[in-house]
């Protein structure tokens, strides 16, 4: 397949078909902050921290699901992308509540985006549900689908939309779930809702 | 952050490259050998699919590493291919699609080279010692089963010893699995308890005289388990996630099974590799042992402190309004024509797959709201050559929308005739006709019409009735297959387009029961005008609520009049088009006429096709904040601007409302809204501002009326709005 030019933010990229927006951008030796969207899998695509514009559309589109075509122009750096994506981070924390600071990467995030904490406290939460090898706590959870996503096993973590959209263990009893406890949700979250619980 | 497999790979190369300097270049030969045959067989059918393929999958290094590790040094290259590939194939791709593989496929693979190294003649020859050795002398799972060599404590610790590759050093072993436990895995307890129960069976099973054939570590408790193979399977292959039990006690146990096997084995039968058989049956028995497990110790009830909750569906029903009257003549005289006259003669002359070039020509377009051309959405399913699904969306989650439910009460039989036209011209492998949960009585007639329709010579298609579940989220296409798949509604990123990955990844075709049942109309040319005409639902201050048909071109003003005039006769203050997520236009606009592209230039659609006439005095406000919370309940809560962006919209609406709401705080609400129209994921959210958006260009002075401090109205607080003025 034959590598063809695109423009991010006024640049000349060349690049090859079927790369995402996220990654011809940070080939091109620009940044751009992503959070729903783990490397080597495919984004889900919820968290709208990505979006950039593309020329000729009339809404910003996800960076990280998004696939360059010939002759986009896409543009990142300008002021409508940056006032949506704080304000994207600022609904984000909006349901976060309470987590601990130590690890949380979103107040992290959301302090280098100049965007204000609204969290009183940083005592983490009381764990609520509690599988054999894992805990959940859904206060700090941002509901980013990244435990969704890195699972590779079926059913077992699934969004089903309840109140407060809460990511679900779709089965508990060990003996009917397919979960097999490798950790990798839990090494997914980023803001210390899902942990491998304790011995 | 990286993961527990890659952490694994990390360390699992401890040992490895203890290997590597301990055996020499071959060493890394075997094991780099054994991990590209594992990486490539994992790609392999991808390869030849000529999809893109994930090249690096930690599980598959994972799989090679131990297969090279567990090898000795002098083993043929061809035998470490074939274990891989064995691993990799049948194990692995089984578990893929069973979706439970009891064993683990690196021990198989190893199950498969004990095999070949059993029948090869050559791996014999390499060991100077008797029949028992199979493989020169020592394998992590046939460790000096000779006993030719005595190892001593240090050098057992060490790992200078003969032995396989990743197998002979216990203080590499012990640093790697330290770091797996503390930091990577997180079922410890198999591990633990196969390591420390190992010395004890050791030190209690008595002596045989069949143990004498054996290497003389097995007597020794602490030679035994450093000398021997216990720690690299209780480091690796206990601690692999998917083939211990669930549970903790099961794990346990299942370590403590092996343990006994292992020692067992050893010491009174003359297996080689008996470690490897005896990890192998507690594979086999994880189910059980989790079960004896839960009998021992019961689950924790985890559900009473529990706040989460199965969603219910918001529903709607309560406002749904049954359409008492209405008039489509088109479909009227269509019908005086004859039962299924259409799909008859399309049938008699064989133009059925003339249909999707003819309705190009027509330029019939999608009456669901997004007004995509059906043509188009045709053509991309028929590409692929593969045989479409066909779904015939008739849910109308949209409150102030009913002519679905009209033409299946009114003219059935076009309806099913437009159906099987579809079907068939697309030779759909299946067609699902989505109805929402109230519509009883219209989903048995529709299967009855359809099942009648069945049985014309001719025509032949496959239906299927599906109960909905009302959502608004459903008139998204991509939400409504996801519904369909998984039993509740959650939009999908496009693209992928339906028409190209759809129902279980098979192109479909996504449409509304209205655009459908133009079809025998259109073709057969008993349409006045063409695609001309559209059924609206009238609702609001008119005297005959209903569905009517429309001719493109219409005033709104008049649209009132054909329901039978506005209510008590007064001048109407507005009215709302395309449902909820529509636009708002004040009736000293209402000279505009009904049509999609003069509608556009006001930044207006038809959507849905329905149309609110609001009574004279109402507060468009306050009148759009029900449609706003109607909205927010009905988020599928999958991306943040529409999960919380919306019901905070909502909620600032509600306080614009309640007039407490200043013009700085208007601005966070004008972010707002914008953000939700740019950034949202689909329809929903981008079209749930549209009303503010409307309010904005057309009755600004409202909004000014209701900040704070500005002849605040307080609609909420009052009993009604008409009272206000």
């Amino acid at each position: 397949m034959k590598k063809f030019q695109i423009q991010i933010d006024e640049k000349e990229v060349l690049v090859s078909p079927g790369t995402t927006l996220v990654q011809a951008i940070r080939d091109s030796g620009g940044s751009i902050l992503t959070w729903c969207h783990s490397k080597g899998q495919k984004s889900p695509s919820v968290c709208r921290l990505c979006s950039v514009g593309v020329k000729g559309m009339d809404r910003l589109v996800p960076a990280c699901s998004t696939l360059v075509q010939p002759g986009m122009e896409i543009k990142v750096e300008t002021n409508l992308v940056q006032k949506s994506r704080q304000m994207n981070l600022r609904l984000m924390l909006k349901e976060h509540d309470t987590c601990d600071r130590r690890i949380c990467q979103l107040c992290k995030v959301a302090q280098e985006e100049g965007v204000p904490l609204n969290i009183s406290h940083n005592a983490p939460g009381e764990r609520i549900r509690s599988f054999e090898y894992l805990s959940y706590d859904p206060s700090p959870c941002a509901r980013c689908d990244r435990c969704v996503t890195s699972c590779s096993v079926t059913g077992v973590i699934e969004r089903k939309p309840s109140e407060l959209h809460y990511p679900f263990f779709a089965l508990q009893d060990p003996l009917h779930t397919s979960c097999t406890g490798c950790g990798d949700c839990a090494a997914s979250c980023k803001t210390g809702a899902l942990v491998a619980s304790e011995v | 952050m990286l993961g527990a497999k890659w952490c694994t790979v990390i360390l699992l190369l401890i040992p490895c490259l203890f290997g590597i300097v301990h055996f020499g270049p071959r060493a890394a030969l075997i094991l780099l050998v054994a991990v590209s045959v594992a990486v490539l067989t994992s790609v392999l059918p991808r390869l030849m699919d000529s999809r893109p393929c994930h090249w690096f999958n930690p599980g598959t290094i994972i799989t090679g590493l131990l297969i090279g590790m567990t090898v000795t040094d002098q083993i043929p290259i061809y035998m470490v291919i074939a274990g891989v590939i064995v691993a990799e194939m049948p194990a692995k791709l089984a578990f893929k699609w069973f979706h439970a593989n009891p064993f683990n496929p690196a021990l198989l693979g190893r199950g498969f080279i004990a095999i070949l190294e059993s029948i090869d003649p050559r791996s014999q020859g390499l060991s100077a010692a008797r029949d028992v050795d199979l493989v020169s002398g020592a394998s992590v799972l046939f460790k000096d089963e000779g006993g030719l060599f005595r190892p001593g404590l240090l050098d057992s610790f060490l790992g200078f010893t003969p032995g396989s590759i990743g197998d002979t050093s216990a203080l590499a072993l012990i640093l790697c699995g330290f770091f797996l436990l503390r930091y990577v895995v997180l079922k410890r307890e198999a591990c633990l308890s196969m390591i420390l129960s190992v010395p004890l069976f050791v030190f209690l099973l008595p002596e045989t005289n069949l143990s004498l054939g054996h290497a003389p570590w097995v007597s020794n408790p602490a030679l035994y388990l450093i000398g021997g193979p216990t720690l690299l399977c209780a480091v690796f292959f206990l601690t692999d996630p998917s083939t211990t039990p669930r549970t903790r006690i099961g794990s346990v146990l299942f370590g403590l099974g092996a343990a006994f096997l292992g020692v067992m084995g050893r010491k009174y039968t003359q297996i080689p590799g008996v470690e490897m058989y005896g990890i192998l049956v507690m594979n086999f028995a994880r189910p059980l042992l989790d079960r004896v497990a839960i009998k021992l110790v019961p689950l924790r009830d985890s559900n009473d402190s529990e706040p989460l909750q199965e969603h219910e569906s918001s529903g709607f029903v309560s406002e749904v309004f049954t359409p008492t009257s209405g008039s489509c003549p088109s479909f009227e005289t269509y019908q005086k024509k004859g039962e299924f006259s259409c799909i008859k003669s399309l049938i008699s002359s064989g133009e059925l797959e003339k249909v999707p070039g003819r309705l190009k020509k027509l330029g019939h377009t999608g009456r669901g709201g997004g007004h995509f051309p059906v043509w188009k959405k045709w053509e991309s399913a028929l590409r692929s050559g593969l045989e479409p699904y066909l779904i015939v969306n008739a849910q109308e989650g949209d409150p102030f929308t009913f002519k679905d439910r009209y033409l299946m009460q009114n003219h059935i039989e076009v309806v099913a005739e437009s159906i099987a036209i579809a079907a068939m011209s697309l030779k759909a492998r299946k067609t699902l006709v989505v109805l929402s949960p109230e519509m009883t009585k219209e989903r048995r007639s529709l299967a009855v019409a359809l099942r009648n329709l069945n049985q014309i010579p001719g025509v032949e298609f496959q239906f299927e009735m599906r109960r909905g579940d009302g959502s608004y989220i459903c008139g998204e296409e991509s939400a409504l297959i996801h519904f369909l798949e998984h039993s509740y509604a959650q939009a999908q990123e496009r693209p992928p387009h339906p028409t190209e990955q759809g129902l279980h990844a098979i192109p479909t075709v996504v449409q509304n029961l209205e655009t459908l049942s133009w079809l025998p109309l259109l073709l057969s040319n008993s349409c006045e005008g063409g695609d001309q005409s559209y059924l609206v639902s009238i609702s609001g201050a008119v005297n005959s609520p209903g569905v009517y048909e429309v001719k493109k071109g219409t005033l709104l003003n008049q649209l009132a009049k054909i329901a039978g005039g506005e209510l008590n006769g007064g001048q109407p203050s507005g009215y709302i088009l395309a449902g909820v997520g529509g636009v708002m236009i004040p009736s000293s606009l209402g000279a505009v006429p009904y049509d999609p592209d003069k509608l556009s230039k006001m930044d207006a659609t038809i959507g849905t096709g329905s149309f609110r006439v609001l009574p004279p005095g109402t507060c468009v406000v306050e009148e759009s904040l029900r449609d706003l919370e109607f909205l927010a309940a009905e988020s599928c809560g999958r991306c943040t601007p529409c999960r919380v962006g919306l019901s905070e919209l909502a909620e600032s609406w509600a306080a614009l409302c309640r007039g407490e709401v200043d013009s700085d705080q208007f601005l966070n609400i004008q972010d707002l809204k914008s953000v939700l129209q740019l950034t949202s994921a689909c329809g929903l959210g981008r079209s749930a501002p549209a009303q503010i958006h409307s309010i904005l260009r057309h009755w600004p002075e409202e909004i000014v009326f209701h900040l704070r401090g500005l002849n605040s109205r307080r609609c909420r607080q009052e009993p009604t709005s008409q009272e206000v003025r």
